[in-house]
């Protein structure tokens, strides 16, 4: 391996470490923080460090900036587990009775085209949980970026769009067939 | 007259803000009757009728951005009946729904760390605190009490037996019964208070839903209801 190789791969070690500690509300880190870091050729180090996580069942995904979705600058690159969650996992994501409220809010919302109404959201919910509980799931929600509220209208915020294969979840909700006895 | 037709480009301009708060179908505005009504409603003033159709065709643009964005949607739930899929999911225990949805998850990783202003509060905090040993007492405890006080242990992680209990216990029972005495029921099990913990932690989460007949004053499970809810102590000795 050569010198320049052996850099190269020092810097994805660490682009990877800077990716998986949260510095902020928020995980991951700017394109421009990643400049700082490890140089002007961050994007050259960023695509071994894809390899990288690869192997450790891993893998970097680019979130773009709302304002310029081609500034690499200003896209957040966050470090996310390549398969999806196990059976196992769940309890040490969110709880049964929140994982079922987002699939309703994320349900509701696209039926409606992209955003719903909060009181819509609240009605739908309350249907299956205590109103109490709702408010509490729908600011935890909130909170981690699942959702976001404007003016009492609820649109998906930037974990949904990231984290969760809507569609994959849309047919598995028209394929689903309760089992019986 | 020029202000009639400054309503009109206002109304286009405020639609995307409209549709944005109402939601629904963004395929009812129709485009072409937009882009004829900006031509129709020009002002005599030229300067501001530049702005105000600039303006108004950026709402057009906002509006046609939107019709992508519900096709994509649309595509996303395979153009079936939004109400059926809205009843589907009524009907769907939560714990199924979750699961669907889980199955679809890839998180974002990461470590939280400790700031060091943080760090700093709980040491300042642990140098205020007694030494362990060193806490006060809780005083005389009435003997009487400790009678009735069972010992719990569970084996998993509190949620999830109390899951496996509803799916084993209790399910079935509320699904070909509807309802079931609590009273009745707790007393088939020789650790009765840790059921009544399985009851009230699945009856918070909304997994069911434990109700008084207001005539007998019986205590009844019954599936999830809607309706006001409050925190009560049900007695069952």
């Amino acid at each position: 391996m050569s010198e320049e190789e052996e850099e190269l791969k020092r810097k994805a070690l660490k682009a990877l470490r800077l990716l998986l500690i949260e510095t902020s509300a928020l995980p991951g880190l700017k394109g421009w923080e990643l400049k700082k870091h490890l140089g002007k050729d961050y994007l050259n180090v960023i695509k071994v460090a894809s390899v990288e996580a690869d192997r450790l069942g891993m893998k970097i995904t680019i979130i773009p900036d709302d304002e310029a979705p081609k500034d690499f600058d200003r896209a957040r690159f966050v470090l996310m587990t390549k398969e999806p969650l196990t059976e196992s996992d769940y309890s040490r994501w969110l709880r049964i009775e929140e994982i079922a409220s987002l699939g309703l809010i994320l349900t509701e919302i696209n039926l409606r085209g992209g955003s719903a109404p909060l009181e819509v959201v609240i009605r739908t919910l309350t249907e299956k949980l205590p109103r109490w509980r709702v408010n509490q799931i729908i600011s935890k929600l909130e909170r981690l970026g699942y959702i976001k509220e404007e003016n009492g209208v609820l649109f998906k915020d930037w974990r949904s769009i990231v984290e969760i294969d809507e569609t994959g979840f849309m047919k598995d909700i028209i394929l689903y067939r309760r089992e019986k006895g | 007259m020029t202000d009639k037709k400054e309503e009109e480009l206002r109304k286009i301009i405020e639609l995307p803000e409209a549709l944005k708060r109402v939601g629904g179908d963004p395929f009812t505005v129709d485009v072409e009757d937009l882009l004829r009504k900006i031509n129709e409603n020009r002002l005599k003033d030229r300067v501001r009728s530049l702005k105000y159709e600039s303006e108004a065709l950026n709402a057009v643009s906002l509006v046609i951005e939107k019709q992508e964005q519900w096709v994509l949607d649309a595509l996303k739930g395979l153009k079936i009946d939004p109400e059926l899929i809205r009843e589907k999911m009524r009907e769907m225990p939560l714990r199924d729904l979750a699961m669907l949805l889980a199955r679809h998850v890839t998180p974002v990783l990461g470590i939280r760390r400790l700031s060091a202003e943080r760090l700093r509060m709980a040491m300042e905090y642990l140098s205020l605190t007694e030494p362990w040993g060193r806490k006060p007492k809780l005083g005389m405890v009435n003997k009487a009490q400790e009678e009735y006080v069972q010992s719990i242990t569970f084996d998993k992680k509190f949620e999830e037996e109390a899951m496996e209990f509803y799916e084993n216990s209790l399910r079935k029972e509320l699904e070909s019964a509807g309802r079931i005495p609590y009273r009745e029921f707790i007393n088939r099990f020789s650790e009765r208070l840790k059921v009544a913990f399985y009851i009230a932690y699945l009856a918070t989460i909304g997994m069911i839903s434990v109700v008084r007949n207001p005539l007998t004053g019986e205590t009844l499970i019954s599936r999830p209801l809607g309706g006001i809810f409050e925190s009560v102590a049900i007695p069952f000795e």
